[in-house]
């Protein structure tokens, strides 16, 4: 599938970071939603340099191991990636295993047992056609399709089988050229910490990976984003001039979402670009009722991903954070926390290291002592309305 | 009849009658052929209540589009017009995609064999059938991308359930072709929780009720389709301009009840809207029973209760009266608001709910007793009847207060002159202009004195110089009003406009003039108490005043809104105003926007 990235606009420098990171290894790459990690991937896939073979797989929809092997192989087919008739392993194993049946046929329950087999022949018959390039499978909400293994269809064990096997391919096969990129809007780690508390899975498999985090964009891109989105959009900005554009990435921490959604309600209200517009646009999105400013997902994936108590704690937490417009000392913090309810130290620490992992939190180090604040001022402000 | 089919009705008249929508239909015919032409993916989701002209907004688009030839190269418009019913999973969904597509082409032979296709669908394999339907919508498809315009998509949603939507969703991703323009009653969980394919998918677009003149401009234009002169004329009397203004209110802008109303009341223009009204929910009854039939009947409990009741009830009171646990109710409170049934209002911990529209209410109430609904009518059409009545009822309540007043006086052409002078105020028209209103009068007395007072302010307004405003304002406010009550208001009135930042000469104004006068009346309290708080003064002194306000002879209906205004605007306590039911926050609203009332 060819992907249009006349709209993708930005993200070189990630282009390149990624890259350079997949000579050597695979990368789990996390994000909140609408950060444009999709994007990011078809980017990849669109202007990859010679020496790289690229796969792009969207897995939410997946409700098993074998439906994703099944559509990982369909998929490498219709990229003309992978055939039967020249990947000579895979071929054997194919016809020793199901041999004669449609390769649909790994859809029924009889392909159930030979899954993991299937899929260690499929990237063998892969890196045989591809021989002396990286294939860089991209497996997009790879973590979600884990955690709904886990919590909707009741696969633990599958799901920790598919997260071992993959590992297994990554140190068998990634000298010859494999790497691998999981891309999720729920860190894989809620999915890895799950599997330790509820289920004694005591494995790290993802060690072997580099962990990348995809940010706001920067000023560069963020601006020229805006100017893409005027001219598409075609609506008048006023005054035309680098001011008022800058005013609109910082208003939104030049979140390319909140970039995308200012200036689409601009353009549904048929006004114009101009720093009144901006400032009200931003202010009428943080007041909304009715989710209009698309914020409620920062509260839901808190109730929805996060143990209950750890939730707790981090709403708390982030309730009262998002008064302070600075950095705050860890230790204020656990004075605000420990006058609430009894509480560990090391508990509020894992909250918040956890807070900043998941993005919500940006942290400074100063003289060995931690500091935090809302790592997105336009959160923090619709925090503090709602929560504050 | 003119409660037109959305789906059948002819163009023209779609467009026509496209009031308050326009806006959103261009935003988003706009949005496609940006779409078109760069490549800018489409998801808008529209969220409007049933009858507010979501089907309407969407035919018109489809009307639009599909006859433009940069959208047409660009795209195969699949618009599944509330037929899809029986989307159970992501492959029904494809064959209600590939159905639409063909439902709207032209091209006989493609037709055909997009028809025998979805034939042989039917005859292979179910394992297959998915990865063959969506080889075909691609095949059809080609270089095209495909534009889905769905009516009520949380049907289609709920049918595919979880599994469905996130096969959809992962679709959309991987080939990068599928745009979407959707409506649906309200927000629902499956685009607005965390752990849902779509998720904050869509961008939401939300209509709103029709204000009161674009009311009007619907009703006009029915009127102007229908081409009776009678009805025309018939609307710009101030009967007709009351009647306008109630079927705003007891529609509370929703075009599906507006049109409604328009039919019964062409029918009889004679009448006043009590015969329209009840005839209008006659025919909505089975039309909310439909909607009710298909609740569980722990939800239709609640909606049947809550009808009854009249005033928004506390979640526990519902579980008490309905004899539901408070879980129970709070799951089944979510649901019915998640469904657009019930709205709810936060008091402390717990929440205030009533039904979503009135109409749905008094359409219940109707089977346990017409008296009731006719009585709550009677009631709207007295306080909203129109401007005139207003005034008159306002005037009638000044007199009463005063001693020795003469109830028999005719207050109608006092009432329309006052009338003027608002109108005029309140879209500023040129201070010569209504000179010339004013001018035409003939009587004297209060007319003239108006007049003069006109004259001398005709110079202060906007920017002259703030000595001069002193100086001409101190006269005005120790004008001697105390035998013309409607005097005493209209220098007021003036005097606050031109001196909007001069709280201190109002306070004092205030304090000289209305302290201690029995002969004052509740509404010109509250307009003083109205001029104060654009003052922003100590609110102490606010409250004050206010109090006193509760102490003085008024009818009972305004003095319990003026006591509902006291807790929730001075004693911060705004949730109080929901323990008014709707219709009364409703005129509590309506009489706030008067200015002569407050």
């Amino acid at each position: 599938m060819a992907y249009n990235i006349s709209n993708i606009i930005g993200r070189d420098t990630e282009v390149k970071k990624l890259l350079r990171v997949l000579e050597t290894h695979s990368i789990v790459l996390s994000s909140h939603r609408r950060m444009g990690k999709t994007y990011l991937l078809k980017k990849i896939k669109a202007t990859h340099p010679d020496n790289i073979v690229p796969l792009f797989l969207i897995v939410e929809g997946k409700s098993s191991p074998e439906e994703f092997v099944y559509d990982l192989y369909r998929c490498l087919q219709e990229e003309g990636l992978i055939t039967i008739g020249k990947s000579k392993r895979f071929h054997n194993w194919y016809e020793k295993t199901i041999a004669g049946q449609e390769i649909k046929e790994m859809k029924l329950p009889s392909f159930r047992p030979h899954w993991k087999e299937a899929l260690r022949k499929i990237i063998e018959g892969l890196l045989e056609e591809q021989k002396g390039k990286t294939i860089v499978i991209m497996i997009d909400e790879f973590p979600i399709m884990l955690y709904k293994f886990i919590m909707e269809y009741k696969l633990v064990n599958e799901a920790v089988e598919l997260i071992d096997t993959l590992r297994e391919i990554r140190q068998v096969y990634g000298d010859r050229g494999i790497r691998f990129i999981f891309c999720g809007s729920i860190g894989i780690n809620v999915v890895l910490e799950k599997l330790k508390k509820s289920h004694n899975y005591a494995g790290e498999p993802l060690n072997d990976m580099s962990m990348e985090i995809l940010d706001a964009m920067n000023i560069g891109d963020a601006k020229k984003l805006v100017r893409h989105l005027i001219e598409v959009k075609e609506i008048s900005i006023e005054p035309d001039n680098d001011n008022t554009i800058d005013e609109l990435c910082k208003s939104v921490d030049s979140l390319p979402f909140y970039i995308d959604l200012i200036i689409k309600e601009i353009d549904v209200n048929q006004s114009i670009i101009s720093p009144e517009s901006i400032k009200n646009e931003v202010e009428r999105l943080i007041l909304a009722a009715g989710n209009q400013g698309q914020f409620n997902h920062y509260t839901d994936r808190i109730s929805t991903y996060y143990e209950k108590d750890m939730g707790k704690i981090s709403r708390k937490t982030l309730n009262w954070l998002s008064t302070k417009e600075n950095f705050v000392d860890e230790l204020e913090i656990f004075n605000m926390l420990a006058g609430q309810q009894k509480i560990e130290e090391d508990v509020v620490r894992g909250v918040l290291k956890k807070l900043f992992d998941d993005l919500y939190l940006d942290r400074k180090i100063n003289r060995g002592k931690r500091f935090y604040k809302f790592k997105y001022n336009l959160l923090r402000k619709w925090w503090m309305v709602n929560f504050g | 009849m003119l409660i037109f089919n959305s789906k059948i009705e002819k163009p023209g008249y779609l467009e026509k009658l496209l009031v308050g929508r326009k806006k959103t239909v261009n935003a988003l015919e706009k949005s496609v052929i940006t779409g078109a032409k760069y490549y800018q993916n489409i998801q808008h989701l529209v969220i409007g209540n049933r009858g507010s002209g979501k089907t309407h907004l969407m035919r018109v688009l489809f009307n639009r589009i599909s006859t433009n030839a940069t959208v047409t190269n660009k795209y195969c418009i699949a618009y599944m017009a509330e037929q899809e019913i029986g989307v159970d999973s992501f492959y029904a969904l494809i064959i209600s995609i590939l159905e639409a597509v063909i439902r709207w082409n032209d091209d006989l032979a493609e037709k055909k064999e997009w028809k025998s296709k979805i034939g042989v669908l039917k005859e292979i394999r179910p394992a297959d059938r998915e990865d063959r339907a969506k080889e075909y919508i691609l095949s059809y498809l080609g270089e095209k991308q495909l534009l889905i315009l769905a009516d009520n998509i949380n049907g289609i949603f709920e049918g595919m359930k979880l599994h469905g939507q996130a096969r959809f969703r992962d679709f959309i991703q991987q080939t990068d072709k599928i745009n979407i323009i959707a409506t649906n009653r309200s927000l629902f969980a499956d685009i607005q929780r965390e752990d849902k394919p779509f998720h904050n998918y869509f961008h939401i677009i939300h209509l709103d009720p029709l204000t009161r003149d674009e009311t009007k401009e619907l009703i006009i234009k029915l009127t102007a389709i229908e081409a009776s002169p009678e009805l025309t004329a018939h609307l710009n009397t101030n009967k007709g301009i009351g009647q306008i203004r109630s079927i705003h209110f007891l529609s509370e802008g929703n075009h599906r009840l507006i049109a409604m109303f328009f039919e019964f009341l062409k029918a009889d223009i004679k009448s006043n809207l009590t015969i329209p009204f009840l005839k209008t929910l006659d025919r909505l009854k089975p039309y909310y029973e439909s909607f009710i039939q298909h609740l569980p009947p722990q939800q239709q409990k609640i909606i049947h209760f809550l009808a009854l009741k009249h005033q928004p009830q506390l979640g526990s009171a519902i579980a008490k009266e309905c004899f539901l646990t408070p879980g129970g109710t709070s799951k089944q409170m979510t649901e019915l608001r998640n469904k657009g049934f019930v709205d709810a209002h936060r008091i402390g911990r717990d929440n205030k709910y009533e039904l979503s529209g009135p109409m749905m209410r008094y359409c219940i109430q109707l089977t346990d007793g017409r008296n009731g609904i006719i009585g709550m009518f009677v009631r709207f059409i007295t306080v909203l009847f129109s401007d005139a009545e207003i005034i008159n009822r306002y005037l009638k309540l000044k007199c009463q207060l005063k001693e020795g007043c003469d109830e028999k006086h005719d207050y109608k052409k006092q009432a329309e002159e006052v009338l003027i002078y608002e109108k005029a105020g309140e879209n500023q028209a040129p201070i010569g202009h209504l000179r010339k209103h004013i001018e035409s009068i003939e009587d004297e007395g209060t007319k003239s004195a108006m007049v003069k007072i006109m004259m001398k302010l005709r110079n202060l307004h906007p920017n002259c110089p703030i000595a001069e405003k002193d100086c001409t304002c101190s006269q005005l406010l120790n004008t001697n009003t105390d035998d013309d009550p409607v005097l005493k208001i209209f220098i007021i009135k003036l005097v606050s406009c031109s001196l909007y930042e001069d709280a201190y000469k109002l306070v004092h104004y205030i304090n000289s003039n209305i302290e201690g006068r029995s002969e004052e009346n509740v509404t010109t309290s509250i307009f003083f108490i109205k001029c104060l708080f654009k003052f922003n003064t100590n609110p102490e002194i606010i409250e004050g005043y206010l109090n006193k306000l509760l102490l003085m002879p008024t009818d009972g209906l305004t003095k319990k809104l003026i006591s509902v205004l006291l807790e929730s605007r001075f004693k911060g306590n705004e949730q109080t105003v929901y323990n008014l039911p709707k219709d009364e926050r409703a005129i509590l609203t309506f009489i706030c926007e008067k200015g002569e009332l407050l």
